[in-house]
């Protein structure tokens, strides 16, 4: 009887959270050009890129609060088209899941449960996450603003730690080994690794205040990328440059490495906590994506759990047979070619493309 | 139907009590020449005024059949002609009076019967403040309550339920204050109850419940009366049922848990110290058995190296493995727990020390379980009782989290965390979410969470309950 | 109603069976390493490890941990530790393994390609502390254990983690090595010995006349990862404030020379020492000409511990004269670890390489490949050191002089 909506402040630790998540786990950041200790200035550069990229998605949200992304598909370029649209999308949102889910089996693989095998693993995350897509959008985001602070403040905790004793020399010389051409380039691979934009987009209906939008994606970008600075450069002042390339998990290594303080001396698993959580929840909001635009292509309703079950399933069995075959995070070169090239598709050029035919039909479309 | 001759009406009352033996039908003669009646289970009515006020006025100064309500000095006088009334106010303690030649038969209230006295509540003790507690008797519930309102607005409306056993139950709410959409839900709701048997408050709340296969109690049960004023203060409504001492008011949030009447009574930083350590006590006794487990089991880098080195010289000789040893020790204290409320006071002290220090002590040396297994067991155990509102929830949560821990590690504990707080935040309590004011936030209903806050401070009513008046009338 | 309770019961039977299929390990099937040694002996790499075996306790009877060195061979170090498992009852857990001792044939050999073991599995801790065996073979000095700690692993973490009472050594653990490893290419490790030393313990039995201890003083000096030499403790200590790694220590120095208004009383032979409350070094670069000058500038703060020789050290110029000797005493510190560096090892492992790559980007790509060899024992430096004596400690004036009339 009380009409809920989700709050602009559960939006936006939500959208932090998945944010930081991605760069907890992988920080993608330091593999990136210009290869050197010049990458947290790239990274905040990297703001002004992630605008400019997702600019068409924002205006097309702005423009159309009372629809999902696929309802306005479905309006501007008519129901066939916008269903086909929307099978696509699904595919895009399933393949983020999986994308999601190799990354944090193999990190939960090779660093606390090393005999579990992937079944397990698999099963367990794809299982809670089933169950808490069931809940609702408005449960997840409500819950989300419990969990998520916790997890925040011991990310923070943590980097303030390293903060401490780092010595700032290793930043030096500023911008001299780096050119500008890479720096652009660099900033312009980090935002393909950031989906979430499609979490602030596809849920504006349900959101309170519709004329936020901009100031959610304004601040979470550019709090969760300085963050992401600040993380690198704690890294590499406990690490060095060199060796934090090396590692697969360049934060998990820091927090292994932190023993200044006796107390907090073994502190990496409060670590692991935190990242599973942002991870879940991050992997909870695609599942949920892909089945929200399943049941809006076939016209069912949020009481609907078999497509849920149907999603999961798919996401679980096809990790299963990556993971099996090969290593996710080790050999990468092939899996982030490809989803930079699905990004480049799904978030700049069908967006663009309704914005252009838009235009065209804003006439017919406002009678 | 009743009948003008008496004896008719006597048999047929008899007939309906099945000639029970604690029915007394007792004829006399009035002084307007006939015979009258009067019908009434023993030991339910107050003799002395039926002998007073009505067999002496009736016998000695009754003119005619038609003057008996002038004559009767008795205040509360109902008259019926249906037998199905009469039933009922017998078995309510009323006394039926009967009159020759009369068609109608008056029903006196003349209830007086044993009762417990008011005295200090057994489950909800304080140190300071109040402490009367309901009895089992509606109506003297209903009095402790109009003691703390008095106002004109406290309303009670009374409902009958259940078909074998008649119960009166009753919904209490300060008018203007409450809101009108929970109301009107919950009597829609009462409509649906189809029981025979009313016991106790908790068969009408597992009727009314929003969630009746969780483990969350989503009405709030108390057995103070002040607990229950301050509850409709707020905006809820209260429920009391005949022959419960127990009241149940509703929506309910998560956070009512925490809250003990003594947190008011005390000064705001000590309740809020009283407070934390309650809600630190609930997050132990949750995940204490689990962590530990999840630790020695999957992540001993986590245990500092001497603190591992004991413990596995603990556990050298031991035969069970972990999570066998833990499930024993849990399921021992679960015993101890229960055989400890049956036992007859004098055995009770025996028995506690026979299972608790000789078994324990004598099963840590025999080498059967290991010292630290039972300390943390233990304290998961007495953490239990530091919130008993939440016992259902901490029981079922540990034992759940116990096992994920032991079959995934920390991975398990996380997924059970997760599953636990999004369980708890899709839970309505008659429309209003279960874990505000956390989530949704209120930055006014935050004042009274973990940190109670001065008296001067609580300015607001919990948003989502009242909609008339949401600032208290203070100002 | 009944699928229900049926369901449940099969989730909780799979949930029970299900709690040995996700790789739980009992603590009593752990052998728990406390300190390890690496060496290499006829091109097989031999990994010692000391485990601790707690024994079943009774209550009122305690009885001391076990400990038993595990030796096992391979041709790398997983192999090793996988070989041991043929022997040993037990898999060996290196996750509270704090300490790692090298051969001195084994760092000769080259280190970097065998510790990717330590890198790349998820149990050992990348914070374990290094150690080389200094003219020895790293399992011969497992087993000492001369302190308090009830094993030898613990003896070994506790010498090395008082290295900020004396500067005279230096801990290293895995990642710090790494991370210099990759700046400069020639990182320094710590390094251990053994020392026999005259029994001191009256009480012992007779015809032990010395004990077998453990000394930490001194640093190897790698060149990339095959170890090179070693720096004694004096080069040590000029090693620290070179590289800004001075916790705490004590200098100790000659008395100043000669007689200031007659009341100076000095002798060559006496001491006297300054604690280091806290020291900071800065490094200065410039190319002048083709020719790199270093300049170091190193600003201490120290307390006067001790003063053996009667100097009235409330006099202002006495004061300034004591600060001058320990400036003048650290900076032939300095001098001799910059000599053997440049001269003698040929090797840049006091971080003037980052200088260069701070200030003259231009040139860096020129210089960095011979650094080492060619340009590197070229450089012309000056050290400057401003000691300032904060404190006095608890008295002012050494018990030798006399007060009398003074204020």
């Amino acid at each position: 009887m009380i009409v809920e909506k989700i709050t602009t402040r559960q939006m936006m630790l939500y959208i932090m959270a998945t944010r930081v998540s991605i760069s907890i786990s992988v920080l993608p950041a330091i593999n990136l050009p210009p290869y050197n200790h010049d990458i947290w200035i790239m990274v905040m550069l990297s703001i002004t890129h992630t605008f400019i990229v997702m600019i068409p998605l924002l205006y097309l949200a702005n423009k159309f609060t009372e629809y999902s992304v696929i309802g306005y598909m479905k309006k501007i370029f008519g129901k066939s088209i916008g269903k086909i649209l929307g099978i696509l999308y699904v595919l895009y949102f399933i393949m983020l899941s999986i994308n999601g889910i190799t990354i944090q089996s193999e990190l939960v693989a090779t660093s606390f449960l090393v005999d579990t095998s992937n079944i397990v693993i698999i099963g367990v995350m794809v299982i809670t996450c089933i169950y808490l897509v069931t809940r609702g959008i408005k449960n997840i985001l409500t819950a989300s603003e419990i969990l998520i602070p916790i997890a925040l403040f011991i990310i923070t905790l943590l980097v303030l730690l390293g903060l401490v004793k780092v010595d700032y020399s290793i930043l030096l010389p500023i911008l001299k080994y780096s050119s500008f051409k890479d720096m652009n380039l660099g900033a312009i691979q980090l935002t393909f690794f950031y989906t979430d934009i499609f979490l602030l987009t596809m849920i504006v209906p349900e959101l309170e205040n519709k004329e936020d939008i901009n100031k959610i994606f304004f601040i979470t970008t550019v709090l969760s990328l300085l963050f992401s600075a600040i993380i690198i450069v704690v890294v590499f002042g406990s690490l060095g440059v060199e060796q934090s390339r090396h590692s697969n998990f360049a934060f998990l290594l820091y927090t292994r490495s932190l023993k200044d303080i006796k107390i907090l001396e073994r502190i990496d698993p409060v670590f692991v906590i935190a990242w599973l959580i942002t991870n879940f929840m991050r992997l909870t909001g695609f599942l949920y994506l892909a089945t929200r635009v399943l049941r809006e292509i076939f016209n069912k309703d949020e009481k609907d759990k078999i497509i849920v079950f149907i999603v999961g399933g798919i996401s679980a069995v096809v990790s299963m047979l990556i993971l099996n075959e090969r290593s996710v995070i080790g050999i990468r070169k092939q899996f982030d070619l490809f989803y930079g090239i699905l990004f480049v598709i799904f978030v700049i050029a069908i967006p663009v493309l309704t914005c252009i035919v838009y235009f065209f039909r804003r006439k017919s479309l406002n009678k | 139907m009743i009948s003008r001759n008496i004896d008719e009406n006597k048999i047929k009352i008899k007939q309906l009590f099945k000639n029970s033996s604690d029915l007394v039908l007792y004829e006399f003669k009035t002084l307007a020449n006939g015979m009258a009646l009067v019908v009434y289970l023993n030991g339910f009515i107050d003799k002395e005024a039926l002998n007073q006020h009505i067999l002496e006025p009736l016998m000695n100064n009754l003119k005619s059949s038609l003057d008996i309500k002038s004559t009767v000095s008795i205040s509360g006088m109902e008259e019926t002609d249906n037998m199905d009334d009469i039933i009922s106010a017998i078995t309510y303690g009323n006394v039926i009076l009967f009159h020759e030649g009369l068609e109608i038969c008056y029903i006196f209230n003349l209830a007086s019967y044993e009762k417990r006295a008011v005295e200090e509540s057994q489950n909800e003790q304080v140190l300071k403040g109040p402490k009367e507690a309901f009895v089992e008797d509606i109506s003297v519930n209903k009095t402790l309550i109009r003691r703390k309102i008095r106002n004109n607005n406290l309303i009670f409306e009374d409902f009958i339920f259940g078909q074998e056993t008649n119960t009166k139950v009753s919904i209490v709410y300060i008018d203007g204050i409450v809101n009108e959409d929970i109301l009107a839900e919950l009597k829609a709701r009462f409509k649906k109850i189809k029981i025979d048997a009313i016991l106790d408050i908790s068969y009408i709340e597992e009727y009314i419940d929003d969630a009746p296969k969780s483990m969350i109690n989503t009405i709030f049960n108390t057995e103070k009366p002040d607990v229950l004023a301050a509850k409709i203060l707020e905006g809820r409504i209260g429920i009391l049922c005949d022959g419960s001492p127990s009241a149940s008011t509703l929506p309910s949030f998560f956070i009512e848990n925490f809250m003990v009447p003594e947190d008011y009574y005390v000064k705001p930083s000590h309740g809020t110290y009283l407070r934390i350590v309650r809600f630190i006590s609930f997050l132990i006794s949750i995940t204490l058995a689990g962590v530990y487990i999840a630790l020695i089991n999957f992540h001993q880098e986590m245990i500092p190296k001497e603190l591992l080195i004991s413990m596995a010289r603990q556990r050298e000789g031991v035969p069970l493995p972990s999570f066998l040893e833990a499930l024993l020790i849990i399921f021992f204290f679960e015993l101890l727990k229960e055989a400890g409320i049956r036992l007859p006071k004098p055995v009770g002290q025996t028995a506690t020390i026979v299972g608790g220090l000789v078994i324990g002590q004598a099963a840590v040396e025999a080498g059967l379980i290991s010292a630290v297994m039972v300390i943390v067991v233990s304290i998961s155990g007495i953490t239990e009782f530091v919130n008993p509102q939440l016992k259902q929830m901490i029981i079922m949560n540990r034992l759940f989290l116990f096992l994920l821990a032991a079959s995934f590690g920390l991975y398990g504990i996380v997924c059970g965390i997760l599953i636990l707080t999004f369980h708890l935040v899709s839970v309505r309590s008659f429309g209003v979410p279960y874990l505000y004011p956390i989530a949704p936030y209120d930055k006014e209903g935050m004042k009274d969470f973990i940190k109670r806050a001065p008296m001067k401070e609580l300015n607001y009513r919990p948003k989502y309950i009242p909609n008339k008046y949401s600032r208290r009338r203070s100002k | 109603m009944i699928k229900k309770a049926i369901s449940i019961i099969i989730l909780t039977l799979m949930l029970m069976v299900c709690t040995s299929c996700a790789g739980s390990r009992e603590l009593n099937e752990l052998g728990i390493i406390t300190a390890t040694a690496l060496d290499i002996e006829n091109e097989k790499i031999i990994l010692t490890n000391e485990v601790v075996i707690p024994p079943a306790t009774e209550p009122g009877n305690p009885i001391e941990d076990k400990v038993v060195y595990v030796q096992s061979t391979g041709d790398t170090i997983f192999e090793a530790y996988r070989n041991a498992t043929l022997e040993f009852d037990r898999k060996l857990y290196t996750a509270h393994n704090m300490v790692v001792v090298f051969g001195e044939e084994f760092a000769k050999r080259g280190i970097g390609d065998y510790i990717v073991d330590f890198l790349n599995d998820s149990e050992p801790r990348e914070a374990l502390y290094m150690l080389v065996a200094k003219g020895d073979k790293g399992y011969n000095l497992l087993g000492i254990n001369a302190g308090v700690a009830s094993t030898s692993g613990d003896y070994l973490i506790g010498l090395i983690e008082n290295f900020k009472y004396t500067s005279k050594t230096r801990s290293v653990t895995l990642y710090e090595y790494f991370k210099y490893f990759y700046k400069n290419k020639t990182p320094l490790l710590g390094v251990v010995q053994k020392v026999e030393k005259i029994e001191t313990n009256k009480k012992k039995v007779k015809d032990i006349p010395s004990k077998t201890v453990l000394n930490v003083m001194g640093g190897a000096v790698f060149r990339r990862d095959k170890l090179e030499g070693y720096y004694t403790a004096d080069e040590m200590i000029g090693f620290n404030f070179m590289t800004n790694k001075v916790k705490g220590g004590l200098i100790v120095f000659e008395v100043p020379d000669g007689k200031i208004d007659n009341k100076l009383i000095a002798t060559k032979g006496k001491f006297t020492t300054m604690e280091i409350i806290s020291s900071r070094t800065k490094k200065d670069i410039e190319i002048v000409d083709g020719q790199i000058h270093l300049n170091i500038n190193v600003r201490l703060k120290g307390t006067l511990g001790e003063e053996t020789e009667g100097l009235r050290v409330t006099e202002l110029d006495v004061k300034n004269s004591i600060q001058k000797a320990c400036s003048k005493r650290i900076e032939k510190y300095i001098e001799t670890v910059m000599n053997k560096a440049q001269k003698e090892f040929q090797i840049d492992n006091l971080d003037i390489k980052n200088l260069v790559y701070i200030k003259y980007p231009e040139v860096w790509n020129e210089i960095s490949d011979d650094w080492d060899k060619e340009i590197f024992p070229d450089i012309i430096y000056t050290v400057k050191v401003e000691t300032n004596m904060v404190r006095t400690g608890l008295t002012n004036i050494p018990p030798n002089l006399e007060k009398g009339r003074e204020k």
